[in-house]
């Protein structure tokens, strides 16, 4: 399956500390597939771990894109595929990377005037790292969260089963 | 009932549903539409600008207690709660994807309970987080000079005798 490619913004800062983005791919016998974009910072703005921020674009069993997911603040957020401008843009604010998606409308929400002084990435296959399995790259606090309650993936496996198989 | 009507929805809202489901916590997807609209009517007439006030000072109060852990604890769990109520009425009163831009502060405060409730918490730089704290106040009151503005346009104008 192809890469979704994508284009990223940051503040000077961010990019500077950007140490890779990984990538991997989830596909299922039924045809519907998934890929998650770990953007991989040394820190979380002043917290002291490892900062791996997902970016997630789920594919239906015809490879139509079925949602957008990503995780603010601990907190999975679903994103409506019509909702979602094309090609995808993704904003990440303030020190912790807080991840923002440009949607069709919405040029005040996603700081349009200001782009001008962030730095943009576009994100392809000569940007990522692939990987096979996750365990081995990204630490269980990223995968799980602070609180060991909320496995991403088993977020993503639910959303999907719900609206795309 | 009475009253029936067709609800068409995406992944987002059927992500949610499928939680309050199967977490109980409610007890039907017509029961959820029919508190929606309840609360919905409620958060109408909130004034978003004199939350986004109420945020701004919560989190000052909070940048001004990080030496003091339960002190912080409790007063970003009052910062938590009015950054939940903005994005609920941002979404009921501007709709789903304006409310996405004002999350930031919730899942800013979110960020600083887990750090709270993990060991890491002693080991931060109490001066970065007070800052950090101060620098989501202001952004707040940014959003409440905004707010206010756009509520003092749309009042009527008064007609001159």
């Amino acid at each position: 399956m192809k890469v979704t490619e994508h284009m990223s913004f940051m503040s000077q800062e961010a990019a500077s500390s950007l140490k890779e983005i990984l990538y991997e791919q989830h596909q299922q016998s039924t045809g519907a597939f998934y890929e998650v974009f770990w953007y991989h910072w040394p820190s979380d703005g002043v917290f002291p771990w490892e900062d791996y921020e997902p970016i997630v674009f789920v594919y239906n069993i015809k490879h139509d894109l079925c949602f957008v997911f990503i995780r603010r603040g601990w907190r999975p957020i679903i994103l409506d595929p019509d909702e979602v401008f094309q090609p995808v843009q993704i904003m990440f604010k303030l020190g912790n990377h807080h991840q923002f998606v440009r949607k069709v409308d919405d040029d005040a929400d996603f700081d349009l005037r200001n782009l001008s002084t962030q730095v943009s990435i576009h994100v392809g296959e000569p940007r990522i790292r692939k990987i096979t399995d996750s365990r081995e790259s990204i630490p269980v606090l990223n995968i799980s969260g602070p609180f060991r309650a909320d496995n991403i993936y088993n977020r993503i496996e639910k959303a999907k089963r719900i609206s795309c198989e | 009932m009475e009253n029936k009507i067709l609800v068409e929805y995406g992944p987002r809202e059927a992500d949610i549903f499928a939680d309050l489901i199967e977490n109980k916590k409610i007890p039907s997807k017509n029961e959820a539409f029919r508190r929606g609209l309840f609360a919905l009517d409620y958060l109408m007439s909130v004034d978003l600008s004199s939350l986004f006030k109420m945020l701004a000072d919560s989190l000052e109060e909070s940048a001004k207690s990080v030496k003091d852990m339960r002190t912080l604890s409790q007063r970003l769990a009052v910062s938590r709660i009015l950054a939940h109520q903005v994005v609920a009425t941002s979404a009921s009163q501007k709709g789903i994807l304006v409310a996405d831009q004002v999350d930031i502060f919730r899942a800013a405060i979110d960020e600083f309970f887990a750090l709270i409730q993990t060991d890491s918490f002693k080991s931060t730089d109490k001066e970065k987080l007070s800052f950090r704290l101060s620098t989501l106040s202001e952004f707040a009151n940014q959003f409440y000079k905004k707010e206010l503005k756009y509520s003092t346009d749309r009042l009527p104008a008064i007609p001159n005798k």
